[in-house]
């Protein structure tokens, strides 16, 4: 079978690849799912969205058994055992990566272990476990998704310096950990540790947590964090990083000038880069942007027209539910579907306590273009639901068009922000209204309310808050 | 100038006026839309071919207008001072007339959008028509229609995708721009009308098997699938095989198709397939006839118009010959010629492609043959031939050499016994046959 011919190979079996096969195996195509881990699943399931969000959801159990003294409930200090926590995670892990292999197996997708690298447009060769072997394809998607990118500055060849990869494994529990990287994975993780008991302190070099999130949305966060975490550093970098026997001693700079400090454990949360290398790209007419993504089309057809890419390799934003979706659209097109990934919202959520959730437009890219909007938001302390929680912290808004009330984006901050953001990409995707968004009945007392009494401040007040009318 | 009920698209002859969307007075600028009709396809908004004022209204609502009738008087000389009253600050004193019906604002996003800008002022401006319009814009490859900048929910965005529209050219019709489905169809049918390409329709991709070519389906096109899919599925067909010796006919038509010729006529053997199915129609008046399931009845036609298809390139259409009956050879000759050029060139009028009670289909002229027809409804009955050929004959002991034609009348079982039928058809062979005999009465 070693020479036989796929209808498509796809290299890489994180959400988008595996997404991308079954559909093609669906669509009737004879398809083949390489990774070189033995574990299907990916980025996402491996060593991203669920090791972090099974670590995090720990961390809530602690942070809640806290809060819970404010109704007059005490607990002791809790007891870790990190064993049995780690072996929880990978139970977790074990459990959906069997799942996806299942799957795989019920719709007679080929799943080969192997490093793939493209001998031309239409070869793949294969190394690793297996015997090295070629492999021919008439189409091939490429979802080998990115990594953890360290500066060469911060790069030490010391066990305690960490990336998320290494972090979720959790070795043990710093007393002191530096997080170097005010975004969103820096954000849990370090959300994750200072639950455990470590003392954190996070470093980022522009003037805000979660750049690209607007400022009223990160503000909540920003100050549960830090009430949390020992330090929030903005606007400082770290010059570099020096390893000594009693801890890793960074150094900071910022508008004050230089200071040192030192910590038992720092994690790299910089970003991530586009896994490109060693594809053997070079044999193929595919380019790659300045940044190292592969160039694709909204079919997802690189510049090479049997290959296809999908996922975190052709850019941002790098989340498992763009790679499925695009992985879906590749399937589509090599089967003959006209399709295109033209989603008019991608929904992004940062799993920090409390949740920040957006999608669509934010209300800085309108401002920043010119467009004209009209933002509504409703702070969650007129919540009900919110305040029998305990978090009236939080914020919902909505980006409406000035002149028709049509939902251009939504943004939340708040316990459960993830869960209710989906709403605000269906209203964005069927091109509701406000009005629209307001007159359908939500349930009581929950915190999607919030996304109705903040739709019905469009075009009036909602009832649970007082807009006084501007002349 | 009078404003006519325009050529709206393939298959609506004309409708019943639901509402006057302007008055008499009233300063109407291009595109916007003067009444809308219901035809059996739509409801559809008639637009102003110019701007102007409209003199005087010459339908009410609930008149049947077909195409072609006059509408409304339009007075178009103010030109250019009716261009300037279109831009948006100044639109709504242009409008005189508050829109009638309130649930209609709702449906139109350029409505709320003035309201919103002079809430004082009582005055609305009438609708855009639910029509799509083309925007100025240059035409974009429809790959830059991402993100929320246009309101269509992704299946709106599919069905575009399919139909290779780029939906920054089509005006939604609802709330918000929001664009429907169906106003992804209207826009379709109105780019057929306007002979416009959909370049972004016909789109080439490769499959496991092979490059593929999508392209949208032209309206007239998609009237005929529906038509036939109708025709199929309802009618339980009868097909009734009968081979005719035409010898004798084509001796006849070379002996006359010079007199003919000498008259600018050209004799063909459809028209006198003509003659004979009109002589065995009014032996049989149940194949001239329709069948009025609601009503439980059965409907004779004393007139006998035959309808003759056409191979054109925009596809099969079907002219009428009227009153077959009344006409005689030289007369249908004339007629059949000047129908058939007349429909290649897609310049039939409306009622010449109303009114069969019958349909011939004739291949002879491709060669091929037999085949099997399909009934057009309402009628009941279709007549299909293909090319005669030489074939021996076996007659006073010896093979001969005789013209045989093979025929196939096609009739619908429910209405028509196969006795009858095939006495039908019996009788049209022997008029092909022994065409004189017929007209000696036999
Ligand atoms: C800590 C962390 C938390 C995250 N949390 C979230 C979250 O909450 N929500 C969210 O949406 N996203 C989250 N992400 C991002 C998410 O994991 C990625 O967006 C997603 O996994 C991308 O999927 P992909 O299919 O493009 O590639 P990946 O999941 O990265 O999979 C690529 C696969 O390709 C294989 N591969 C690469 N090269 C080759 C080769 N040459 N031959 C064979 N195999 C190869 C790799 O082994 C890997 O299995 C998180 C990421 C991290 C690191």
């Amino acid at each position: 079978m070693a020479e036989s011919r796929y209808d498509v190979a796809v290299i890489g079996a994180g959400p988008g690849g595996y997404t991308a096969a079954f559909h093609a195996a669906d669509l009737g195509l004879r398809t083949a799912l390489i990774d070189e881990d033995p574990q299907l699943g990916g980025t996402c399931l491996l060593r991203g969205c669920i090791p972090s969000k099974a670590l995090l959801h720990a961390a809530r159990l602690i942070t809640e058994a806290e809060e819970a003294a404010a109704w007059g409930i005490q607990f002791d200090k809790p007891r870790i055992d990190l064993t049995v926590f780690r072996d929880r995670v990978q139970t977790i892990i074990g459990k959906l990566t069997k799942g996806v292999r299942t799957l795989a197996g019920s719709r007679k997708v080929d799943v080969i272990q192997g490093r793939a690298m493209l001998k031309d447009a239409t070869t793949l060769r294969l190394s690793g476990s297996d015997t090295p072997r070629e492999l021919s394809f008439a189409h091939a998607i490429f979802a080998t998704g990115s990594q953890p990118l360290t500066p060469a500055s911060l790069k030490l060849d010391d066990p305690r310096v960490m990336d998320s990869t290494s972090a979720l494994q959790l070795t043990d529990i710093p007393a002191r950990l530096l997080v170097i990287g005010g975004g969103y994975i820096g954000l849990e993780l370090g959300t994750v540790y200072q639950a455990l008991g470590s003392a954190v302190t996070v470093v980022e070099a522009m003037p805000r947590l979660l750049n690209s999130v607007d400022a009223d949305l990160v503000r909540p966060l920003h100050q549960c964090l830090q009430r949390r975490f020992k330090a929030i550093r903005l606007n400082t970098t770290v010059e570099r990083l020096e390893a000594r026997e009693e801890g890793l001693v960074a150094t900071f700079t910022d508008s004050q000038g230089a200071s040192t400090e030192t910590f038992d454990r720092v994690l790299v949360a910089v970003g991530r880069s586009p896994s490109t290398g060693r594809l053997g790209l070079e044999h193929t007419q595919i380019t790659v942007t300045s940044k190292g993504f592969i160039h694709v089309d909204r079919q997802m057809r690189t510049t090479e027209p049997t290959i296809f890419a999908i996922g975190d390799v052709v850019g941002e934003p790098m989340l498992a539910h763009k790679a499925t979706h695009e992985g879906l659209v590749a399937a589509q097109v090599i089967a003959g579907r006209q399709t295109v990934f033209d989603a008019a919202a991608i929904p992004a959520v940062v799993f920090t306590d409390p949740e920040i959730a957006w999608c669509g437009l934010t209300e800085e890219t309108a401002k920043a273009s010119g467009q004209v909007v009209k933002v509504a938001r409703f702070p969650w302390a007129a919540s009900g639901r919110a305040t029998t929680l305990g978090r009236t912290e939080g914020l919902t808004k909505l980006i409406l068009d000035a002149e028709s009330g049509r939902v251009l984006g939504m943004g939340l901050c708040g316990v459960g922000a993830g869960e209710l953001i989906a709403e605000g990409v269906l209203a964005i995707e069927m091109g509701a209204l406000a009005e629209d968004v307001a007159a359908s009945i939500h349930p009581h007392p929950t915190l999607s309310e919030t996304v109705m009494e903040t739709a019905e401040s469009f075009s009036g007040s909602p009832t649970h808050l007082f807009v006084p009318k501007r002349s | 100038m009078n404003v006519e009920l325009p050529f709206l698209a393939e298959g609506i002859e004309g409708g019943d006026v639901v509402q006057l969307l302007v008055r008499e007075g009233e300063q109407v600028r291009e595109g916007q839309s003067l009444i809308e009709l219901e035809t059996d396809k739509a409801t559809v908004p008639v637009p102003a071919p110019a701007a102007g004022t409209v003199v005087r209204l010459l339908v009410r609502p609930g008149d049947h207008v077909t195409v072609g009738q006059a509408l409304i008087d339009l007075d178009g000389s103010e030109d250019e001072p009716q261009k300037a009253k279109t831009f948006p600050s100044e639109r709504s004193t242009a409008a005189p007339a508050p829109n009638p019906d309130p649930r209609e604002k709702a449906g139109h996003a350029e409505v709320m959008e003035h309201q919103e800008h002079e809430p004082t002022h009582p005055m609305t401006p009438l609708p855009e028509p639910a029509q799509p319009a083309v925007e100025p814009k240059p035409r974009t490859a429809p790959t830059s229609s991402a993100g929320p900048g246009i309101p269509a929910p992704p299946s709106v965005r599919r069905l575009a995708r399919e139909l290779g529209v780029d939906l920054s050219q089509v005006k939604g019709s609802e709330a918000g721009g929001r664009i429907t489905a169906d106003d992804v169809k209207v826009f379709v049918r109105e780019r057929t009308k306007r002979g416009a390409s959909p370049s972004a329709g016909s789109s080439t991709y490769s499959t496991p098997y092979g490059s593929e070519r999508r392209a949208s389906l032209p309206s007239i096109r998609r009237k005929i699938a529906s038509n036939m899919t109708q025709a199929w599925t309802t009618i339980p067909h009868v097909h009734q095989f009968q081979d005719a010796d035409i010898t004798d006919l084509m001796a006849l038509h070379k002996r006359y198709a010079p007199e003919f010729k000498k008259k600018g006529a050209t004799l063909t053997l459809s028209s006198l397939f003509l003659k004979a199915i009109v002589h065995a129609l009014k032996l049989y008046p149940q194949l001239n006839a329709t069948l009025d399931l609601t009503n439980g009845e059965v409907i004779y036609k004393d007139y006998y118009n035959i309808g003759v298809a056409v191979d054109t390139p925009d596809g099969l259409i079907v002219p009428v010959v009227h009153h077959v009956d009344q006409k005689d050879l030289l007369q249908i000759s004339l007629e059949l010629a000047d129908l058939a050029e007349r429909t290649r060139k897609r310049a039939i009028k409306l009622e010449e492609l109303q009114g069969a009670t019958f349909t011939l289909s004739n291949m002879g002229g491709i060669g091929a043959g037999p085949f099997l027809p399909i009934i057009n409804p309402p009628q009941v009955g279709i007549l299909g031939v293909g090319k005669a050929r030489m074939t021996p004959v076996y007659r006073d002991g010896q093979f001969v050499p005789r013209r045989v034609l093979q025929l196939c009348v096609a009739y619908d079982h429910r209405l028509i016994d196969g006795a009858i039928g095939a006495r039908f058809t019996n009788e049209l062979v022997k008029v092909l046959e022994d065409f004189q005999g017929m007209f000696l009465g036999l």
